[in-house]
């Protein structure tokens, strides 16, 4: 749903502005990298994948307190070309048991989906990569039951607390084991 | 059927000699009568068709007897008279003459008859020739068998010579046969090619000799070069001794061709002429060939050939011409480097090569890589400096664009040099300081450092105009003077029209990288810079502008606004500011022209960079007198000004002078940011300045650069002043350290250190210094004082410490700006390793790469990266895995 939505949103400020479009998307993730290096908040960090400054993976660390506690998930982060007046794309690229997130990574979180009048998304041009990963890993402690992706996780975190837990451990890979299997 | 027979044994006659020749026959003892065997007994001749009747066999034989008799050598005439035929024996003769088969039979037993002589009298005369002949003594050993052959000739050769002169067709084709018998003979136990050479040899000995008589200055009052050539007599009568026909001409052509190689061209008229007004000594070659040497080869070819209608014809005359010219152009190829390294004085050897180049096609390419050869031995190597590579790199644009206009020859053989300068580490940095060094009015640089200042540069972009001279010719489709690239040029040949040295040396590098060094030789430059309207940098970035991309030099034009706004800044916010300079004063005309671009500018914007200091009146009647107005723009005059007088700036005394230049932090390269305490008053100033300035209101804040800080430092000690200019910052706090404690107050390094807050390698610096300066002179070693009477250090005088480039450069090093940014750099890697999980360091995705990427400051390479990565792994951060690296735990 949140796709439609951006792919929309990219083709009407594309065009011929592109070219300096994608040049200030550059600029602008070279400042947010910037700032997540010199002042890193625990738990949180994300970095270009390579040659392509759109693409970056990002690490998140389980809340203390969550199922998620002591794992490291990993992410995938797109930012499209009029970034940051539409969301950047997020997958989980750990395999993850979450309510707000389906078995192919995608987050349903209304911060992700394109905001503005009309729309349903909460996207803001004044949110950054570092916001994003905050509310993701926020998202991991408190899922929103009300609108699931993963009706049974839904379900299990508000009836089976352990039956839960297991779940999430059963099948969380460490990142070395997805590397493995890459 | 006959004939056949007796060929085929002729054939094999002239190899196996069978016949027993007899002695002349006695007259006493004749036989007349024996017909059954005439002439057998004899050993005569026995053709049976020969004779007709027994009387004619018997006049024959009669005739034979008295012939062989008469031409007998055993009993050589005495003289020539001697020699003449008796009445008889010229009977027998012309009986002979009758019978073609006899006097053949007479000519091969005559030359029997001299072979045996010739063995015994002449050849051991010649034994000479069996060994090897010194080439010192060609000439006399060309002259001796001369000698001899023409002595023994006259002798063996008197009696037929005479019957020659009997008026008898027939005995002269007799003589000549006997003739050439004897040089048969005598010539045969000579070997050929080793006579060839010597004779060759001989040739040039005495050519060159010939040359060695004559008189230069005569060809040079005329302007034109007309030395003889001559063999000398003793060569003369080769032909007549046999030494003449093709051998001779083939030595005459070896000892021509070895002539015109060297000893034709060096000589004093074909001289290189030096200086600067020189001309091409091709045309006097030329001449001289066309006069001189053609009439002599054909002279001499006459003489060997003892042909008298032998005429050179006139595409053989041009061949000369052309052999000479190219070996000319060889000779001078051969010092090309020489010629190009001291060009301009060798502009003469240059047009020779060039017009050699005209006659011939493929000299051209022997040319480049002749040079290419001389410049890969003799300069690019470890022994050359990077200035004198560069300065001769700039001498082989022009003398190569001398020689090829079109710039293909340039092309090849700049090739290597360029390949070599890339590798050099100082190539950039040198260039852009040569770029900004100063040029008096005599045309000298002026440069601090000579071996990082290449002269020929600075006078080059002294001479540059600021043309936008980029290349516009693929789409400048109404370009008249058009026209293909030529057909030698390589794959990566550019036409244009107004390529300069400039154009060359800028192209020599990345324009990035080579505008990044710019930038910083510039801001350090722009520091130092004592003229308040630079108006010299502003030419450069000008300059600069027009030949690079303008848009990647925008760090420049802000560094110059910096500073410019600097200027008026302190005006404004900085009232113990004093403005005696320049800037004060009424801007020269010279200084308005300098400011008028070459494409022109409009008045409103001359004026702003002027409006500070004139009225528009006085503007208006400046720029009158310096530029004219085309259109709504003003173009500079081509005019010369008078000269200026140079005024002494007045010295400033009391109340301290104060300055602030305030630059953009972001547009300037990385400089020293050391912090130490600077003198109470300093601070002061500083905070006050910072205080005014953050009231202007906008948004900038200010952050001093202690160590950038230049002082002039007044020192009053008990029997001396001391005055010193533009000292760092850091030795005016340092020697006033020691003028706040009382007098005769030791400090140690340490204890500055400590009440300064400054860095060690700074102190060592400043006390090294005033050490130098005899301000500071140690009491005991390691500890410091102020000498206040020169008479009170009684240790030997220190050397002048000179103060190392590193300690004083503005900018920082690159080694230290590694350390600087290290933290930082750090955080990157781990960041990249923890999400994109172990990298390699190189490649394409390697460490190295995706920093460059991520973080435009981070200009390092492989090495630097490894040696963060080193550093993180001793601190437990990072774990190495063979060749990739990973975060650790």
């Amino acid at each position: 749903m949140s796709q439609t939505h951006s792919t929309g949103q990219g083709a009407k400020s594309g065009g011929p502005a592109n070219a300096a479009a994608s040049g200030n998307v550059v600029k602008r993730l070279q400042s947010e990298l910037m700032t997540l290096m010199t002042q890193p908040t625990a738990g949180i960090s994300a970095f270009p994948a390579g040659s392509d400054m759109t693409k970056w993976n990002a690490t998140i660390a389980g809340p203390a307190d969550t199922p998620y506690a002591n794992l490291t998930l990993k992410l995938t982060l797109s930012y499209p070309s009029n970034y940051p007046y539409a969301p950047p794309e997020v997958l989980f690229k750990s395999p993850i048991y979450h309510p707000n997130v389906d078995f192919a990574g995608r987050i349903c979180l209304d911060i992700l989906k394109p905001g503005g009048a009309g729309k349903e998304g909460a996207w803001s041009a004044v949110l950054n990569t570092q916001t994003v990963l905050l509310s993701i890993q926020s998202l991991l402690g408190e899922p929103n039951n009300a609108s699931p992706l993963n009706g049974e996780a839904a379900l299990l975190w508000d009836s089976d607390k352990s039956e839960f837990k297991r779940k999430v451990d059963a099948r969380h890979l460490e990142p070395a084991e997805i590397e493995d299997d890459a | 059927m006959a004939a056949a027979v007796s060929t085929a044994y002729d054939i094999f006659a002239s190899v196996f000699p069978p016949k027993q020749f007899t002695k002349p026959t006695p007259e006493t003892t004749p036989q007349i009568g024996s017909f059954s065997s005439p002439g057998e007994s004899f050993g005569g001749f026995n053709s049976p068709h020969g004779s007709g009747t027994a009387q004619d066999a018997v006049h024959l034989e009669r005739a034979w007897s008295a012939a062989t008799r008469y031409l007998s050598c055993s009993n050589p005439p005495d003289d020539r008279q001697d020699a003449r035929p008796s009445r008889e024996v010229q009977d027998a003769f012309f009986l002979l003459c009758g019978n073609a088969a006899a006097l053949e039979k007479l000519a091969t037993w005559c030359a029997n008859d001299l072979d045996a002589h010739v063995r015994d009298s002449v050849l051991p005369k010649l034994n000479f020739w069996q060994h090897p002949i010194p080439l010192s003594t060609a000439t006399e050993a060309i002259a001796e068998t001369v000698r001899v052959l023409s002595t023994t000739q006259d002798t063996f050769l008197t009696r037929p010579f005479a019957l020659s002169r009997l008026g008898s067709g027939a005995l002269e084709v007799f003589y000549h046969q006997v003739r050439q018998s004897f040089l048969a003979s005598a010539l045969h136990s000579i070997p050929q090619q080793r006579m060839q050479k010597t004779l060759a040899c001989a040739f040039h000995q005495c050519m060159v000799q010939s040359m060695e008589h004559n008189d230069p200055d005569i060809c040079k009052d005329r302007g034109l070069c007309s030395c003889p050539v001559n063999l000398g007599p003793d060569l003369d009568n080769l032909y007549q001794v046999g030494l003449g026909g093709d051998l001779a001409e083939r030595a005459f052509a070896h000892a021509m061709h070895k002539f015109l190689q060297r000893s034709a061209i060096d000589r004093t008229c074909f001289r290189l002429e030096w200086g600067t007004e020189q001309a091409s000594v091709v045309q006097k070659l030329r001449f001289w060939v066309a006069s001189v040497l053609v009439p002599f080869i054909e002279n001499t070819l006459k003489k060997l050939s003892a042909n008298p209608s032998l005429k050179l014809s006139d595409s053989d005359k041009y061949q000369f011409q052309q052999i000479a010219v190219g070996s000319l152009g060889r000779s001078r190829t051969a010092n090309l480097f020489d010629y190009v390294k001291k060009w301009p004085d060798t502009k003469g050897a240059l047009l020779d090569i060039k017009d050699c180049m005209a006659s011939s096609t493929n000299e051209k390419s022997y040319i480049c890589n002749s040079f290419v050869q001389q410049v890969s031995t003799r300069l690019l190597h470890a022994g050359a400096s990077t200035t004198e590579i560069l300065s001769i790199y700039t001498a082989v644009i022009y003398s190569f664009r001398l020689l090829d206009s079109r710039g293909v020859m340039l092309e090849k053989v700049s090739g290597p040099i360029r390949a070599y300068l890339r590798t050099r580490d100082d190539t950039v940095s040198i260039i852009a300081a040569s770029f900004l060094a100063d040029v008096d009015a005599e045309g000298n640089v002026l440069a601090t450092d000579p071996t990082k200042v290449c002269a020929d540069i600075t006078i080059e972009v002294s001479r540059s105009s600021l043309e936008d001279t980029r290349d516009h010719r693929v789409t400048d489709w109404n370009d008249m003077l058009w026209t293909p690239d030529p057909i030698d040029a390589g794959p990566d040949y550019k036409a244009s029209r107004s390529e300069d040295v400039m154009a060359y040396i800028l192209g020599l590098f990345d324009p990035e990288d080579f505008i990044k060094e710019v930038t910083t030789v510039l801001a350090q430059h722009l520091l130092q810079a004592t003229d308040p309207e630079y108006v010299k940098e502003t030419r450069l970035t000008e300059l600069f502008k027009s030949r690079l991309d303008a848009t990647k030099l925008q760090a420049a034009e802000v560094m110059l606004k910096d500073v410019r706004d600097s200027v008026s800044l302190n005006r404004r916010i900085n009232p113990s500011a004093r403005f005696e300079t320049a800037s004060a004063e009424l801007p020269k005309p010279k200084e308005i022209m300098a400011a008028i671009p070459e494409d022109g500018i409009t008045a409103h914007g001359l004026y702003a960079l002027f409006e500070y200091r004139m009225k528009p009146a006085q503007f208006t009647a400046a720029v009158n007198l310096v530029a004219s107005k085309r259109g709504e723009l003003y173009f500079p005059k081509r005019t010369r000004l008078p000269q200026e007088a140079v005024r002494d700036e007045p010295t400033k005394e009391g109340a301290l002078s104060y300055k602030v230049q305030v630059l953009s932090g972001f547009f300037w390269p990385q400089m020293r940011s050391n912090d130490f305490a600077l003198p109470q008053q300093f601070a002061e100033m500083d905070e006050a300045f910072g205080e005014r300035f953050s009231r202007l209101g906008n948004q900038r804040k200010l952050h001093f650069r202690k160590a950038l800080a230049r002082v002039t430092v007044e020192l009053e000690l008990e029997d001396r002043r001391v005055r010193e200019t533009d000292v760092p910052a850091w030795r005016a706090s340092v020697i006033n350290t020691f003028a706040d404690h009382e007098a005769g107050t030791i400090l140690t390094a340490e204890q500055l250190m400590t009440t300064l807050g400054m860095e060690e390698e700074l102190v060592a610096d400043a006390l090294g210094f005033w050490s130098g300066k005899r301000v500071l002179f140690q009491p005991t070693p390691g500890t410091y004082a102020v000498l206040e009477s020169l008479d009170m250090d009684t240790g030997p005088p220190q050397p002048d410490v000179q103060p190392q480039a590193d300690a004083v450069s503005a900018m920082m090093s690159q080694d230290a700006m590694l350390r600087e940014s290290a933290p930082m750099f750090e955080t990157f890697i781990k960041g990249m390793l923890r999400d994109g999980g172990p990298k390699e360091i190189g490649g394409f995705m390697g460490i190295t790469n995706m920093l460059k990427m991520v973080l435009p400051t981070f200009t390092y390479g492989d090495d630097e990266v490894k040696l963060l990565l080193n550093e993180m792994v001793t601190r437990g951060e990072v774990v190495r895995n063979g060749e990739t690296w990973a975060v650790a735990g």
